[in-house]
């Protein structure tokens, strides 16, 4: 077997993929087929992670136009408030309650979803094992086109009569079933379903894929108890998306049937909304209910667990030392997708259901704590006693570790029934939730994307704004969502357009200012992060194959890896986290380092 | 691709290369541009085309989880439930589908078994067999469907016929089909016809028509008088057997509102889950079509077989489909 010397990183994206044919008869074709319908799985996570990142912003400037109406309610909104000129200025609450809806939508499916799976998990799952792509890339590629008709779906749905989805982005009937029950349940709902549904195929088409490559696809010697954290994050992750999704798709297929066809499965008999009289009649909106939870409460922790396995990874570089625990990190991993499965009904405390259903799913939903728990203490004590680098990942993922404390320790409370009854619809859950997939999950793709920007683009990130950058996020995302506690604690309600409306909450306007305030500081300083990222993607300082000292087969690639990465037989020797190992002279062992420097440690 | 390169001193067992690249749907273009052929340590001892099958199939499984799961929440959350029999489902029909569909479940093992020892013209005949009992079952399906329509039970709701109870609405709505041109200029020639031109049964049914014009037209009707009009027109079925042939069945053009309680949700669920049903088994057939273009030999085994699996699976559905809809 023959080693190629090793390659000399590579300047930019664009030679990301080496072009195999040197003749270019057909300059536009080629460049379709490379960058653009490309299989190579870095070019598509690579597409995943710049599409997702566009739609970060759209659904970051609709939370801010939320924030503007709960602070200064009916006040002319600034920039936008042309698009409202036959109202003077002012948005109308149906407007305000699409506004929350599709925040919810864009950030849920195509941001937080889609960039864990599909830009971190394409760009890392055969990087990690030694692969030289995804088992089938045509799926691969289709996964990432399967996006764009939802892309297409849920944007256009903002320009369609009567305005985009606005019936919460849990879609409950009968305000989504019936087409004449707010402007937003006609065109708008119907592109949401279909959006949701083309959502659904790209994740099924990528979540097969990544469970073959990964069980199929590992390097000689890269046993399952050597993966990584990450992959081990990505394959379960895999497994929940796998099975819980098609539980959604046929959800919407039959809330479609009903607003298109006329079918009664969700809408109750006798049902009057709006004036009208829907008499299809004989259903039952709870199944909806049951059916989309049963989905959306493994959609959490899809939202949850590859970060959590990409915050192992990067917290044991920068403390130097092995992870804490990596079996019980597994298992503990593996037990919050089991119970995540039985745990759904917890969102539906208030909806109405037999108090004893009620107590199983509040003691299951407890139980989760458990295994959440046991990842967090292992965390602090990988940092425990190493030799910290404060570098911009190694800050965000200690933030994902105390946020997600934060965001764990408020989950309690709602999985308490009757706690819940009294804040389920007030601000308390939404700073929950806020802070388990903004606080958490979305500073550890910050985090992610300064740790592999060096293997993506072969340049590293400037550290500085890295962490100008952090800290004014930390900041501004605690004066935002922290303040929520006070105010849900209160009763401020949720999801109403003006809750000034009541008396009791006048004296809150002021707070809700401020937090919008801080809103928009969150927004602004993510200025400096698009700047650096552009930048340095073109003139920061090249990188070589292993900038952090890393142990991760992804850090024995060129930066960026070519077609086919790896440039020469890896074989694995070793766990990934042998960091500091004594009598070592070197402070980390690689998992391809042969076992002559040291033996090799069996797990 | 199969380049079998010993590797030294790696110690794990690393099966043979050939295990993990599928037949199907494999890319063949090498993925490295170095000329280098990375070796793999697999988990389990599956090609990948046969794994990510098995894998999608289980995602299916939930897919179907949760119409079937739906299916039973809404029946048994339903105050009524119409029998088979008010429906118009015929068990023996059923019977002959399911049974279509099993045969076709054991030709595409006969095709597999073919192609393995490489007779192609075989495996050819034993796919064609596979898809036309496909087709078959499709035909009786939409044969199905068609007897469902022509009396009325539509999925969907302006063109269903089928009411929950002998309410006004249902009386409106029986008045409004016997005022429509086309029927009265029917309901004349019907007036009209002499006595000797008509059999027992039509002569019955025509008096119990007039009766129910009669009721109808009323603008002062009681509950009970609508509820012998739903009688005439769709009897349902006792418990000893088929209900008598009602107006509608002796006069098809008459196509007049029945009364099934419980039959829009019915309706609703029995399209869904048989629809869903007849959209995998037309896939299946397309898969078929695009095989039998191609020489089905020893090469081709894996698609065969990852067909195969796919098949069966279509066929379970229909074994869990058949007594909750037909039987129960």
């Amino acid at each position: 077997m023959s080693i190629a010397s090793p390659q000399r990183p590579h300047s930019h994206i664009l030679e990301a993929t080496h072009v195999r044919h040197s003749k270019s008869s057909r300059p536009v074709l080629e460049f379709l087929s490379h960058y653009v319908f490309s299989k190579d799985h870095k070019v598509i996570g690579l597409q995943f992670l710049f599409s997702t990142l566009l739609w970060f912003l759209i659904g970051g400037l609709l939370a801010l136009a939320v924030r503007w109406q709960v602070a200064w309610p009916w006040s002319d909104v600034p920039v936008l408030g042309k698009l409202f000129e036959q109202q003077g200025g002012q948005m109308a609450p149906e407007f305000y309650t699409m506004l929350f809806t599709m925040h919810a939508t864009v950030m849920i499916f195509l941001v937080i979803i889609p960039i864990l799976a599909g830009a971190f998990g394409n760009f890392l799952i055969p990087l990690m094992i030694g692969a030289d792509d995804m088992a089938f890339p045509t799926l691969n590629m289709l996964s990432y086109w399967f996006m764009w008709p939802a892309f297409i779906a849920f944007g256009s749905s903002f320009f369609v009569e009567g305005g985009a989805a606005s019936s919460g982005w849990t879609s409950y009937p009968t305000l989504s079933t019936n087409v004449a029950a707010s402007p937003g349940s006609g065109m708008g709902q119907t592109l949401w379903l279909l959006g949701l549904t083309f959502v659904g195929v790209s994740s099924m088409l990528g979540s097969v894929n990544y469970m073959t490559t990964i069980i199929l696809m590992r390097a000689p010697g890269m046993t399952m108890f050597r993966l990584p954290m990450t992959i081990w994050a990505m394959f379960i992750t895999a497994i929940l998306q796998a099975f819980a999704l098609p539980v959604l798709t046929a959800a919407g297929f039959m809330q479609l049937a009903d607003r298109l066809i006329g079918t009664g499965f969700f809408s109750p008999e006798g049902n009057i909304v709006n004036n009208t009289l829907t008499s299809t009649g004989g259903g039952q909106p709870l199944l909806w209910q049951h059916l989309f939870w049963f989905y959306s409460h493994p959609a959490v922790y899809i939202m949850t667990l590859p970060a959590m396995g990409m915050v192992s990874d990067i917290l044991t570089c920068f403390s130097r030392k092995p992870l804490f625990g990596y079996r019980p990190m597994v298992y503990s991993m593996a037990g919050i997708s089991g119970l995540g499965f039985i745990v759904w009904g917890h969102h539906m405390f208030i909806s109405g259901m037999n108090p004893a259903l009620g107590t199983t799913f509040m003691v299951s939903t407890m139980l989760i704590a458990l295994p959440s728990a046991v990842k967090t203490f292992n965390w602090l004590g990988t940092m425990w006693g190493g030799k910290l680098q404060f570098t911009t990942p190694m800050l965000f993922a200690i933030s994902f570790v105390s946020m997600f404390i934060i965001g764990g320790l408020s989950g309690i409370f709602m999985a308490a029934t009757p706690v819940d009854i009294f804040i389920h619809d007030t601000y308390f859950i939404v700073a929950h939730f806020h802070y388990v997939l903004f606080a958490s999950t979305a500073m550890c793709v910050w985090g992610a994307i300064y740790f592999w920007f060096p293997k993506m683009f072969g340049r590293t990130m400037n550290e500085f704004w890295g962490k100008v950058h952090f800290f004014l996020t930390f900041i501004f995302l605690n004066g935002t969502f922290f303040t929520m506690h006070i105010l849900g604690a209160v009763g401020f309600p949720r999801r109403l357009a003006d809750a000034y409306h009541y008396e009791t909450f006048h004296h809150l306007q002021p707070l809700n200012a401020f937090m919008t305030w801080c809103a928009i500081g969150m927004v602004a300083c993510q200025i400096i992060f698009a700047i650096n990222f552009f930048w340095s993607i073109f003139f920061g300082p090249v990188a070589g194959r292993n900038p952090w000292n890393a142990n991760g087969l992804e850090w024995t690639t060129p930066s960026p890896p070519g077609h086919g990465n790896f440039d020469f037989q890896p074989i694995v020797h070793r766990g990934p986290y042998e960091y500091s190992v004594p009598g070592c002279e070197k402070d980390f062992l690689m998992q391809t380092d042969p076992p002559r420097v040291l033996p090799a440690v069996t797990h | 691709m199969n380049a079998s390169t010993t590797l030294t001193g790696s110690g794990h067992g690393i099966s043979s290369h050939d295990d993990s690249h599928g037949d199907n749907g494999n890319d063949p273009s090498g993925h490295s541009s170095h000329g280098l052929v990375l070796q793999y340590q697999p988990g389990l001892p599956l090609s990948r085309g046969k794994l990510i099958i098995w894998l999608f199939l289980s995602t299916e499984i939930m897919f179907f989880a949760a119409l079937l799961g739906s299916y039973v929440v809404l029946r048994f959350g339903a105050l009524v439930w119409p029998k088979p029999h008010h429906v118009h489902l015929s068990e023996p029909i059923g019977a002959f589908n399911t049974f279509v569909l099993i045969c076709s479940s054991v030709t595409i093992v006969l095709s597999l078994e073919a192609a393995k020892g490489n007779r192609a013209s075989r495996a050819k005949l034993w796919m064609l067999a596979t898809l036309l009992l496909g087709s078959l079952f499709l035909g009786v399906k939409g044969y199905e469907y068609s007897a469902k329509f022509s009396h009325g039970i539509y999925p969907w709701s302006p063109r269903s016929r089928v009411f929950e109870k002998p309410d006004l609405y249902y009386g409106s709505a029986v008045r409004a089909r016997l005022g429509e041109p086309e029927i009265i200029e029917r309901l004349k020639k019907l007036d009209e016809t002499p006595e000797n031109q008509l059999t027992t049964e039509q002569l019955r049914a025509r008096t119990s028509l007039s009766q129910v014009r009669k009721i109808v037209l009323n603008t002062d009707q009681q509950p009970f008088d609508l509820a012998v009009v739903a009688d005439q027109i769709m009897p349902l079925a006792t418990e000893t057997g088929h209900g008598e042939s009602g107006l509608n069945d002796t006069f098809t053009w008459l196509q007049l509102p029945a009364v099934i309680p419980g039959g829009t949700m019915w309706a609703s669920t029995y399209f869904l889950l048989t629809g869903f049903h007849a959209v995998h088994v037309v896939v299946g057939l397309i898969v078929f079509v695009i095989l039998l273009t191609m020489t089905l030999g020893p090469k081709r085994a894996g698609t065969i077989e990852a067909a195969g699996l796919y098949w069966h699976f279509v066929d379970l559905v229909w074994i869990f489909l058949f007594p909750l809809l037909y039987l129960f």
